[in-house]
């Protein structure tokens, strides 16, 4: 590690001493008008065969057998990155977030922006190292004050390209490619280790094996499981999917049943099992595809 | 507009090159002791001061310059450097007033701190102190000393042990006020009162770099404001013993947070502060 000499530590900071410039902090956007469909909740009516034949008609588009299983790779890969912590590393690191924050705790004022260059990693698995030209970056900004992370991570994909080569979804997927902004929001205050709620949204586009399968709007709400509301919350994934007359209906994958699916319409509850092709409604009426 | 260039000119000249102006007979006369810690005093040319606390010579009547030699010797009971130099240029003398300018720098170099979890870091930290001070000597012999510093000051951490680099720096400043009286009751003791504050803490900047791994890289900026410096004071009452020109010595104790004098800068812990200083002057 090279060492910051004198007169290097003077060169960068002494101008910022004497000149006392202090550049002004970005805002993470505001989330609100995107969160409230999912408190309003279903609006429209949509039988479930026309929703299984748009979907399977997707399917002949794309030639992919799913932008459904897409969409899941998209969620997957958010979940990874910040839904769901990992398993610790072998050797924990002797620099541990939380005691650094707890330094910070109760004795300063905080006023920081945290901003994230990831390069994505949809490379070929025999480079040595993810090179930015090639596979795009992710540029996530996040605010913290002395009261904590401020609930937002906000950001650009620029054409980036992810490989997921670990989930089976029936036909081989080599990449995924991202581009445009999206956003996280913390909807319950932040702990290091447990799952929280948070909205994910994106505006761009989504290119699955060369082909596009979304130029637009995508959101999702993940909601952790809860007992102690009422009625329980499922532990689940909650995508509105927005209809044609400007309703919205809402699907569901709980996170304890990767087969399952739930279709929330206005007036409808349709439970799903995917591996058996068949969903039924609340009041017995099945439907298979 | 011309006059401030003026004077500042001289200033410069004067400090850099330690070309004094015209000598005023109150304020150098040779036979009134005059204290260097926490007055407007300077040496007189060619007089130097050498003990315990501050270490310093006079390039001319009006400039002297000084260092705290404990700092220099740090890295022989620590991981600790900090060399250090201060300049003191008294810039007007008007009846039993006199008035200097002070400003120095420090750099402070901690190889192996421990700030941050359980990992050692590297810290550099320079010091920049600007101080204003005006000394009264009234009819009975009263010195009272007003002091007004602004530290400006910056640190560098560094820590490579987990993630593959680790680069800050935060730029913090203070202003701090002072009050020193010295009252001499005989030929040899005089009793000493000093209080000091820190009146002002404006927001620090903050500026860190992490290159966690080949594809991550986080920076981090912003403000940052220590809530718990800004109010510190400390009240030191003691003695003063001296004979006259050649050896001097200050003891005193008081309560409060330890503020470097000179320096600027905050010992958080409030309790008891102690009051040291013996030195030779020739």
């Amino acid at each position: 590690m090279e060492r910051v000499s004198l007169k290097a530590s003077l060169a960068v900071l002494l101008p910022i001493v004497l000149l006392g410039c202090t550049e002004p902090l970005a805002e993470p956007p505001d989330l609100t008008e995107r969160l409230e469909p999912y408190r309003e909740g279903p609006t429209a009516d949509v039988p479930l065969q026309e929703v299984v034949d748009t979907l399977l008609e997707e399917l002949e588009r794309t030639g992919l057998a799913g932008s459904l299983g897409g969409v899941q790779i998209i969620i997957g890969e958010v979940n990874d990155a910040i839904g769901r912590p990992e398993t610790p590393p072998d050797v924990e690191p002797r620099t541990n977030p939380r005691e650094a924050l707890q330094i910070l705790e109760g004795r300063f004022f905080i006023d920081l922006i945290a901003d994230v260059t990831h390069i994505c990693e949809g490379h070929d698995p025999e480079a040595e190292a993810p090179d930015a030209e090639v596979n795009g970056t992710l540029e996530a900004s996040a605010r913290i004050t002395e009261s904590g992370f401020q609930g937002v991570f906000w950001g650009e994909f620029d054409t980036c390209r992810l490989r997921d080569d670990s989930v089976d979804l029936g036909f081989e997927l080599n990449t995924i490619i991202l581009d445009g902004p999206a956003a996280v929001w913390f909807l319950d205050p932040l702990g290091f280790d447990v799952e929280r709620d948070y909205l994910f949204v994106f505006d761009g586009l989504a290119i699955f094996n060369d082909v596009l399968v979304l130029d637009g709007q995508f959101d999702f709400l993940f909601q952790r499981e809860n007992q102690e509301v009422e009625p329980p919350t499922r532990g689940g994934t909650l995508v509105r999917v927005p209809t044609q007359d400007g309703g919205q209906v809402f699907l569901f994958q709980p996170i304890d049943d990767p087969n399952a699916l739930e279709l929330r319409t206005l007036t409808e509850t349709w439970l799903c099992d995917l591996s058996a092709q068949q969903c039924s409604s609340t009041d017995g009426t099945q439907v298979f595809w | 507009m011309l006059e401030h260039r003026r004077h500042a000119g001289i200033l410069v000249v004067a400090l850099v090159a330690g070309l004094g102006c015209a000598r005023s007979a109150a304020a150098d006369d040779a036979r009134v002791w005059k204290p260097l810690f926490g007055t407007a005093y300077t040496l007189q040319a060619r007089e130097a001061q050498l003990g315990i606390g501050l270490q310093a010579y006079g390039i001319v009547d009006r400039v002297t310059i000084a260092t705290l030699l404990a700092a220099w010797i740090l890295p022989a009971f620590s991981d600790a450097f900090a060399p250090n130099v201060l300049v003191r240029y008294r810039f007007m003398d008007a009846r039993r007033w006199s008035f200097a300018l002070q400003t120095g720098m420090s750099w402070i170099n901690v190889k192996d701190a421990n700030l941050i979890g359980t990992t050692k870091q590297t810290t550099n930290s320079i010091i920049f102190p600007f101080q204003m001070l005006a000394t009264n000597r009234a009819p009975f012999g009263l010195l009272s000393s007003l002091e007004a510093t602004y530290v400006a000051g910056q640190a560098t951490l560094q820590d490579g042990a987990v993630i593959k680099d680790f680069n800050s720096g935060i730029v913090a400043s203070s202003l701090q006020f002072a009050l020193a009286l010295e009252y001499p009751f005989s030929r040899f003791v005089a009793l000493t009162l000093t209080g000091r504050v820190v009146a002002w803490v404006p927001k620090g900047r903050i500026d860190a770099v992490a290159v966690v791994d080949e594809s991550n890289e986080v920076r981090v900026r912003g403000t940052i404001t220590d809530q718990d410096v800004a109010g510190s004071y400390n009240v030191v009452g003691g003695m003063a013993f001296y004979t006259r020109r050649l050896f001097s010595l200050r003891v005193g104790a008081g309560y409060g947070r330890f503020i470097f004098p000179t320096l600027g800068f905050v010992y958080l812990e409030t309790g008891p502060v102690i009051d040291f200083a013996a030195f030779f002057r020739f």
